[in-house]
């Protein structure tokens, strides 16, 4: 079971009132079976929005251009029908908040089991209960029965998330598109989570996007990664060729900007400026960082650089910065930020 | 702090505000019910003016005439009096007894809902369970049977619809002070030694106000249709001052004869009170569409 | 050595609903140095603030402020404490009455603590914070997260305190928004001798920025003392099993390596 998602040139725009918005521009992505590829970006950046895009969760809100192919399908022009058999068995998605998962008035298990009968997993009762139990346990859950008679306010968040994992992965799709998975999890269970990510990803061959804004959590799950900003792919390539040599200025101010030892109190390397919300107004023929770079010339205002290979795999959206920028992360050092 | 510390930190930051935002765009309810509201008041307001006859002289020789009878445009009733007449003179205790019980019940309601959320040790259950008696109790017979209590007149009909109003003007104010009381900038305020009674006036009142002015002008949407029924029961206006539901009464009667005459001040009764509820969904759309934007 | 600028000794909380949300809390912060407190969801460290805001009552144990105990006294006999212990709140979106336009929200602060500031002086104190006048008056939804907090910032300074509580101040930021903060904070207290206590689940942002560390967990203390010592060695299970977790952590190892 291989899953090669291909994403070309996809464009999704809204429409607010009389404007309409550009919140995902011109984005190539690629994603192999069996490998992760990290979104990452901050708010505003349209990482979330590419992803549930990809699913086409925006109905008839969203204008979305470009193509979208799972194991060469094209997923945009599908009938909705259609779209609606792959969703949760063949692409499935784990949201960012496991609680808005779950429906906060009924038990897990007669959750769970519903699930399982609208996607013809089960049939009949007492299967799909067993069939539910074996989910929780393959996500670590040590008492999946009593976890099953439980509403979700009885348990803790992160069993709540392993809970949104179990019933993603019911149907080993081939593709899993997991939307800031960690961000409402403690630390400790951020860890089991990502590692059970790993786990279900070498036993299904299966593709995950994972979308977040987090470099540590990128790096501990990711294979690939591609950096977004303002609605665009900035930088993409291999993650820790990406981290350790990045060719784009936004991806090493995220990089800078950590708060890692070492680096006294007052001294932090901040991006100045803050990144374009979502909504707002971006102007297509400049790049879109210009205003918060240190590295901007005169030309970077004029035109708008494209995403180019720069080596081994690694594309970057830059006209000024022809070799790896220096970071606390890097190997040895070329251009000095 | 030196300028150039706060300018190594910032650098190049643009001191750039967030795109502009386009005005926001009154949808077709809001104009629609505003422009029959402020129809209404104009009315109202313009009564003698605009009235061709007299609202409470009849000539007994002219009556129930149809509808488009030339003369009585809208017809005359039992006792010959022009019915467009006593419709434009009926706006005034259509108004009155619509915004009047609303005003009221607003007033009591939101001070008993911020009692109950501000200090719930005190007033919650007293306040909360007391006002829960009266909401048990299918508001428009409430109405009556106070209506019925305390006897015909205007004066009585304002007060017992505005009791009747008290109970959910209430729950809705509750309900908006706890969402804003647990807002950070209430306990900023409390950290910092804010008394109860600041902190209620200056920041929950504001941020709750918009709910309720929306609540409410729903409600007299449905005050209107209220108290028209009171007066239909013979509660409310005393003849022979014009009032639509009391025309409505009149006109009952003659309902096979000239079924026409009766849908008159029906319609008038419907068109107000369709008109704030227009007005009242509007405003709440944008209110809502603004915190949406806000939210960003 | 002089005494801390705030010390809280043995400090009991139990809620109604039966969670022992503080366990005997013990802890002190020095004038102008900051105190980190990390801890996981539940671990009390929120409610831990809140006492010291005097915002949520303590059970039981003591919480003295510059020689004065604050539990058990009256509300309204400390009012100039409250005007030295300030708060910057973790969500920038509700931290200010989307109501009142920012100099208003900050005159309000200054009001409430008896404060002598006019609209010049908060002008001011924004601009040190790196709002300009044109932004001043604006209203908080047309701000972005980052600016919001730096005007919280600003409102807390107003008052001319001695110690800011941030509760999770920077965890609803962008990280790059988060280092320009960062080092706001730092700045502003090597300039106005602020002390700090930081609360926050982020252990790279306080490790970075606190002096001295409580580590907390179930309501209790689980470890205390110099931030570089605890990083370095952490002596509980927990503090090791928290360190170990974190993804800058792993990074850091993988930057060794």
């Amino acid at each position: 079971m291989t899953a090669r998602l291909e994403v070309r040139d996809l464009n999704v725009s809204f429409r607010r009132g009389e404007r309409v918005i550009s919140a995902v521009r011109g984005v190539d992505l690629e994603a192999g079976a069996g490998r992760t590829l990290v979104l990452l970006g901050e708010s505003g950046s349209g990482k979330s929005v590419t992803a549930n895009a990809i699913l086409r969760l925006y109905g008839r809100s969203a204008r979305i251009d470009g193509s979208v192919r799972l194991d060469g399908e094209e997923l945009l022009s599908l009938p909705e029908k259609r779209m609606r058999a792959l969703r949760g068995r063949t692409v499935s998605m784990v949201p960012q908040d496991p609680s808005a998962a779950l429906d906060p008035l009924r038990r897990v298990g007669d959750q769970i089991v519903e699930v399982l009968g609208l996607w013809g997993v089960a049939r009949g009762n007492g299967a799909a209960r067993r069939i539910a139990a074996g989910l929780l346990e393959r996500v670590g859950i040590a008492e999946p029965e009593r976890v099953l008679r439980s509403l979700p306010f009885e348990l803790s968040g992160g069993m709540r998330q392993r809970i949104a994992i179990a019933i993603a992965v019911a149907c080993e799709p081939r593709l899993l598109i997991a939307d800031e998975p960690t961000t409402a999890l403690d630390v400790t269970v951020q860890a089991k989570v990502l590692d059970l990510f790993a786990e279900l990803q070498r036993a299904n061959n299966m593709s995950m996007i994972v979308v977040t804004h987090d470099v540590g959590v990128a790096r501990m799950i990711g294979h690939d990664i591609a950096v977004m900003y303002a609605g665009r792919i900035v930088e993409s390539g291999p993650m820790e060729q990406v981290l350790s040599a990045p060719r784009h200025p936004y991806t090493a101010g995220l990089l800078e900007a950590l708060p890692t030892p070492g680096i006294p109190r007052g001294e932090l390397r901040a991006i100045p400026g803050r990144p374009p919300g979502p909504g707002e107004a971006i102007p297509d023929d400049a790049c879109a960082f210009v205003t918060r770079c240190a590295f901007a010339v005169a030309s970077c205002s004029a035109h708008r650089p494209r995403l180019e290979p720069v080596g081994a795999g690694q594309s970057a959206a830059c006209d000024v910065i022809d070799a790896p920028i220096a970071t606390a992360f890097s190997a040895d050092t070329a251009v000095v930020a | 702090m030196s300028a150039d510390t706060v300018t190594r930190t910032i650098a190049a930051a643009p001191a750039a505000p967030r795109a502009a935002r386009p005005r926001m765009r009154w949808g077709s309810e809001t104009i629609a019910g505003a422009i029959i509201v402020g129809g209404l008041i104009a009315v109202a307001l313009l009564a003698p003016v605009l009235a061709p006859a007299s609202p409470t002289a009849g000539d007994i020789g002219r009556r129930l005439f149809d509808v488009g009878t030339n003369g009585n445009i809208l017809g005359t009733d039992g006792q010959g009096r022009d019915i467009l007449t006593r419709l434009i003179w009926g706006a005034r205790p259509a108004l009155i007894g619509g915004i009047t019980p609303v005003l009221i019940a607003g007033v009591i309601g939101t001070a008993l809902g911020m009692i109950a959320g501000l200090a719930p040790r005190i007033g919650r259950s007293a306040i909360m369970r007391t006002l829960d008696v009266l909401y048990a109790f299918p508001a428009i017979l409430l109405a009556v049977a106070i209506g019925a209590a305390l006897g015909p007149g205007v004066v009585n009909s304002i007060v017992s619809l505005a009791v009747v109003l008290i109970a959910p003007i209430a729950r809705v104010a509750e309900a908006e002070v706890l969402r804003v009381r647990s807002a950070d900038f209430i306990d900023v305020a409390r950290a910092s030694g804010a008394s109860r009674a600041l902190i209620a006036i200056r920041q929950v009142l504001p941020n709750i106000a918009p709910t309720l002015i929306v609540y409410g002008t729903s409600l007299i949407g449905l005050a209107i249709v209220y108290s028209a029924g009171l007066s239909f029961l013979g509660l409310g206006v005393t003849p022979p001052e014009p009032d639509w539901g009391q025309m409505l009464n009149d006109l009952r009667q003659f309902i096979y004869d000239r079924p026409l005459l009766s849908l008159v001040p029906a319609a008038a009764i419907l068109l107000a009170s369709i008109g704030f509820n227009l007005l009242g969904d509007g405003l709440k759309r944008r209110l809502e569409v603004r915190d949406g934007e806000a939210l960003l | 050595m002089s005494a801390p600028l705030l010390r809280v000794t043995d400090v009991v909380k139990r809620y109604p609903n039966g969670v022992l949300a503080a366990d005997h809390v013990s802890f002190a912060v020095d004038a102008g140095r900051t105190l980190g407190i990390v801890g996981e969801s539940g671990s009390g460290k929120s409610t831990t603030a809140r006492m010291v805001l005097g915002l949520v009552v303590p059970d039981s144990g003591s919480i003295v402020y510059d020689g004065r105990e604050l539990v058990g006294r009256r509300k309204g006999s400390l009012r100039d404490v409250r005007r030295e212990v300030q708060v910057v709140p973790q969500n920038p979106q509700t931290s200010f009455n989307p109501r009142a336009s920012i100099v208003e929200s900050i005159r309000f602060n200054a009001r409430v603590t008896r404060t002598e500031i006019g609209r010049d002086g908060i002008l001011e104190m924004l601009e040190r914070v790196g709002i300009a006048p044109g932004n001043a008056v604006k209203y908080p939804h047309e701000l972005s997260g980052g600016q919001l907090q730096r005007c919280a910032i600003a409102r807390a300074l107003v008052t001319g305190p001695r110690l800011v509580v941030c509760d999770e101040a920077v965890s609803a930021l962008d990280k790059s928004v988060q280092a320009q903060v960062l080092n706001l904070l730092a700045e502003v207290q090597r300039d106005l001798g602020v002390a700090y206590v930081f609360i926050s689940h982020d252990l790279a942002v306080v490790e970075h920025i606190a002096d001295d560390v409580v580590v907390m967990s179930r309501g209790r203390v689980v470890e205390s003392g110099p931030a570089a010592a605890i990083w370095a060695d952490p002596q509980e299970e927990y503090t090791r099993t928290l360190l170990d977790a974190t993804p800058e952590k792993r990074l850091e190892r993988l930057l060794v390596s």
